[in-house]
């Protein structure tokens, strides 16, 4: 799928970030991300791993280094990228459509283009029941379906992730990861996702670039080898509970 | 007896106990009127209390309306940046910290005699809480909705109208509850400065200065009553339209739980 000619996608070289009086949040990091790959970043609190996450949004600007997506800076970007938050980040005076159409507000979509939009991303993450209902009438697992629906309706190419799933029980994230998987084989967009879950990682990556800490940066870079679409089933493949063992034991060596 | 009876219970009682001891002291009702003699008023004074009100009700709902739109303003002004607020913040804390009665005389002054000096006196010391209010709300704005914002490349103008303004109403609406009382007060102290028997009998602010003079002390106990009616009247109608505005959304308003 990944062809070597191919100029990457994402582009990191030599990025840092400090802030002033504290010890260098990010050290010298440098990695190429294709099109349509799916890369995890897996570490301990405090490896840089949402600053980077940040830093590849363009909310922050970096001390040294660079960025490219798509050859333009992250700021530029932005109308490729979509952000995903910890939490939902639902706006709670809005109905689960009218979030939604937030998504299309920002980039000035007619109110009459949006609704057929808005339709098709509630079936695609199969939530049309609860268009017209409000966050706080919906679980945890559902706010989140929501939110990554508003992130999708943009139809975006880069899909920046922060631990989306894990305020979410290991039932309803299991199933969201496999919802995520099923989600990016129909629109193939790009994704870089930050977690500490190991399995989670492990179950929706093409790479994993396992981090470390103080100053916070990659020290090792994982390939996950099992073919796409992966199932439910893949959980109790016994190579997949052998690579997780081996990122868990990756990860202790950061330490 | 359901629990929520038992403070009517407990005012019929007091309304008794006062009238027993009115007869049975044979209080004068220059000092203290019997409740029966007040509530007699109401059906035979009912046209000057009736306009008194609505002078009064008039100038304090001016004032209120008056310090929404001005404290919603100044809160949007103190939002701009924390450079602005921390410039301009003093001044809200000290206008809230001038006693207004102090100034009120510079105020007729400079307005003259009657319903819009009254007007700005009820203005005044309804806009502080309006305002801090108003303020606190408008820059509590979670940092992840701030982010999202900033990933849509929103103007400022969309954040304030789409993020900070409906993010500021619970917060506004405690302001603008203390400010339904608040504006009733100070158009009845502004009454008493400026107060003018030049339209009908003038407002209840007036009226009480009036009957105090003639030792008219059943029809003060009726004033106090009927400005007592409009406080609360004002402070139900923000709450029912908080109700109406918050209803989907906010935790207190919300009976539902979440499943």
């Amino acid at each position: 799928m990944v062809s070597p000619a191919h100029p990457p996608f994402v582009t990191v070289a030599g990025l840092e970030k400090s802030y002033r009086g504290r010890p260098r949040t990010l050290e010298a990091t440098a990695f190429a991300v294709q099109e349509g790959e799916f890369v995890s970043f897996l570490g301990p609190s405090g490896c840089g791993k949402s600053t980077l996450l940040k830093l590849l949004a363009g909310l922050s600007a970096p001390s040294a280094g660079s960025i490219a997506i798509g050859g333009r800076t992250p700021k530029q970007a932005r109308d490729a990228i979509s952000f995903i938050f910890q939490d939902a980040t639902l706006l709670p005076w809005r109905t689960v459509e009218a979030n939604i159409a937030l998504a299309l507000e920002f980039e000035g979509l007619p109110r009459a283009a949006q609704g057929p939009r808005i339709e098709e991303v509630l079936r695609l993450v199969g939530l049309g029941d609860v268009a017209r209902g409000y966050p706080r009438q919906l679980s945890g697992g559902m706010k989140m379906r929501v939110s990554i629906a508003r992130a999708l309706v943009t139809t975006p190419r880069l899909l920046l992730m922060d631990e989306p799933f894990g305020a979410l029980d290991e039932i309803t994230r299991n199933y969201l990861n496999e919802e995520l998987l099923r989600l990016k084989a129909e629109q193939g967009w790009t994704a870089l996702f930050v977690t500490h879950s190991v399995q989670e990682a492990v179950f929706l990556s093409d790479r994993i670039m396992v981090m470390r800490a103080n100053p916070g940066g990659i020290a090792r870079e994982i390939a996950v080898p099992f073919p796409f679409p992966r199932a439910a089933a893949l959980r109790r493949d016994p190579a997949y509970l052998g690579l997780v063992a081996a990122v868990s034991e990756a990860l202790v060596d950061t330490r | 007896m359901r629990a929520n009876k038992l403070p009517l219970v407990v005012a019929v009682a007091a309304v008794l106990l006062w009238q027993g001891i009115v007869v049975a002291f044979k209080v004068p009702n220059y000092l203290v009127p019997a409740p029966l003699e007040i509530a007699r008023l109401f059906p035979e004074r009912i046209a000057d209390l009736g306009s008194a009100f609505l002078i009064t009700g008039a100038e304090a709902l001016g004032g209120f309306l008056l310090s929404i739109a001005v404290g919603l303003l100044t809160g949007m002004f103190f939002s701009l940046s924390p450079l602005v607020r921390r410039s301009f913040y003093p001044y809200l804390v000290l206008l809230q910290t001038i006693p207004i009665i102090a100034i009120s005389p510079l105020i007729l002054l400079w307005l003259g005699n009657g319903s819009l000096s009254i007007l700005f006196i009820s203005f005044l010391i309804s806009l502080p809480a309006v305002a801090a209010n108003a303020t606190q709300g408008l820059i509590s704005v979670d940092l992840n909705h701030l982010n999202l914002f900033r990933m849509g490349n929103a103007s400022t103008l969309m954040t304030l109208f789409k993020l900070r303004l409906p993010n500021a109403l619970p917060s506004l609406f405690v302001g603008m509850k203390i400010a339904a009382g608040a504006s009733v007060v100070g158009a009845l102290v502004g009454e008493t400065f400026a107060g003018s028997s030049a339209i009908g009998h003038g407002g209840l602010g007036y009226s009480s200065v009036y009957a105090l003079n003639q030792l008219d002390t059943p029809y003060l106990f009726a004033l106090v009553i009927t400005s007592s009616v409009m406080g609360l009247a004002f402070y139900y109608a923000v709450t029912a339209v908080e109700r109406l505005s918050l209803r989907h959304w906010h935790e207190s308003l919300t009976a539902e739980q979440p499943e």
